[in-house]
């Protein structure tokens, strides 16, 4: 293949990660700590519904244990395999899956003022086609906006909890994305408006 | 339990290393930094699945977790682009995994436009080729796709590429740009 050596240099040159540092150790350690540590749970691109789940039951967030790891946006459990199950009424996180616990840090004012770039308040005026329309009632922070349109996955029918018409939520979202994991919420959701209050 | 984190730890520190650069070659240090947790995670869910040869497996689970990602952003960019009057997210999220984003320019144009004459499957198995240093046996593991299609495919594909550098030349020197040309590396 001695042929393609011109070929593979001129590529190789073109390398991106040419100049890249190799990851400090420290960091390595950590990360490798970190997803131990993390056994049976997964991050999820966006469960709006299964968000809205690990707030339900009110005061879920607030009794919420700190995890080992704090996660910029969300983690939530797998979902409910025919074995799991998920307890809207327990007032613990029990959003279980194979047994493991949700591993959502508890959420912070500091820490919703840091990452979200958009937060309103809205009162759900429609669902359709798991499309949520909210009239926006108060924006905290963010350009303004009248209408939100929230697209509710429909991967995460199984959760009993999803925007519901006339409900008032309290919304954040960073580069687009919806924040959960205690960010986002029903507007009378245990904790969520004072958190709002405190980040913004 | 023990035998296993000893066993993960060891092999980590490596799979972390090069798993971060194939991602810093794809994608933006955001999203690289979720997708290299990302594979961690299914390596350390799936240990004992793990071949002799782990790299290229662990290359395979970053390349299908960085789909997934960048399948979710352009999912959560459609859930809140119709925010009236919010600020869009940077373009890069809604792009494919081909652009590499925040590293270093490149600045061969002439390859870079050739790369992304080809598909996205031939650029990749070039990429790994060239850049993860890979033999078509190993660009195999990480395509999923027999050690025969891979060989073929990678030969294939560097022909393709080289008429793609060829073409964009002759056309470069009909038109006249200097530019093109000049840069070329020979």
């Amino acid at each position: 293949m001695n042929d393609d050596d011109d070929l593979r240099e001129r590529l190789r040159h073109a390398d991106p990660a040419a100049s890249l540092p190799p990851a400090a150790p420290d960091q390595v350690r950590q990360l490798t700590e970190e997803v131990m540590s993390r056994n049976h749970t997964r991050r999820w691109a966006l469960p709006v519904a299964a968000a809205l789940v690990l707030l339900a039951g009110g005061t879920a967030w607030a009794m919420t244990r700190p995890a080992p790891v704090e996660v910029p946006t969300a983690i939530a459990t797998e979902r409910p395999d025919s074995t799991g199950r998920t307890d809207l009424t327990d007032k613990t996180v029990t959003l279980t899956a194979n047994g493991a616990a949700a591993k959502c840090i508890e959420p912070t004012a500091d820490r919703l003022s840091e990452i979200s770039d958009f937060a309103f308040e809205g009162t759900v005026g429609k669902v359709e086609n798991d499309v949520v329309t909210l009239d926006v009632t108060k924006v905290f922070r963010g350009d303004p906006a009248t209408t939100v349109q929230v697209e509710q996955s429909a991967d995460h029918s199984e959760a009993n909890e999803k925007f519901a018409v006339g409900k008032s939520y309290l919304v954040a979202a960073a580069e687009g994305r919806v924040l959960i994991c205690g960010y986002t919420g029903p507007t009378d959701g245990f904790g969520l408006r004072d958190l709002y209050e405190a980040a913004f | 339990m023990d035998t296993r984190r000893t066993r993960f730890e060891r092999l980590a520190p490596e799979v972390i290393d090069a798993v971060r650069r194939y991602l810093a070659r794809r994608t933006d240090p955001a999203t690289a930094d979720d997708v290299l947790s990302e594979t961690l995670l299914v390596c350390w869910r799936r240990l004992d699945e793990i071949p002799e040869e782990h790299l290229p497996w662990a290359y395979g689970v970053a390349r299908n977790c960085l789909a997934n990602a960048e399948r979710g952003y352009r999912r959560q960019f459609r859930l809140l682009s119709r925010l009236a009057r919010l600020d869009p997210p940077p373009s890069q999220t809604v792009d494919g995994p081909e652009q590499t984003v925040d590293g270093p320019e490149t600045e061969d144009d002439d390859l870079t436009q050739a790369m992304k004459e080809l598909t996205v499957k031939d650029a990749e198995i070039l990429r790994l080729w060239a850049w993860e240093d890979l033999p078509p046996a190993q660009i195999a593991t990480v395509m999923g796709i027999t050690a025969n299609a891979a060989s073929i495919r990678l030969h294939r594909a560097k022909q393709k590429l080289r008429d793609a550098l060829e073409k964009n030349r002759k056309n470069g020197d009909r038109a006249g740009h200097e530019q093109p040309t000049e840069r070329r590396r020979s």
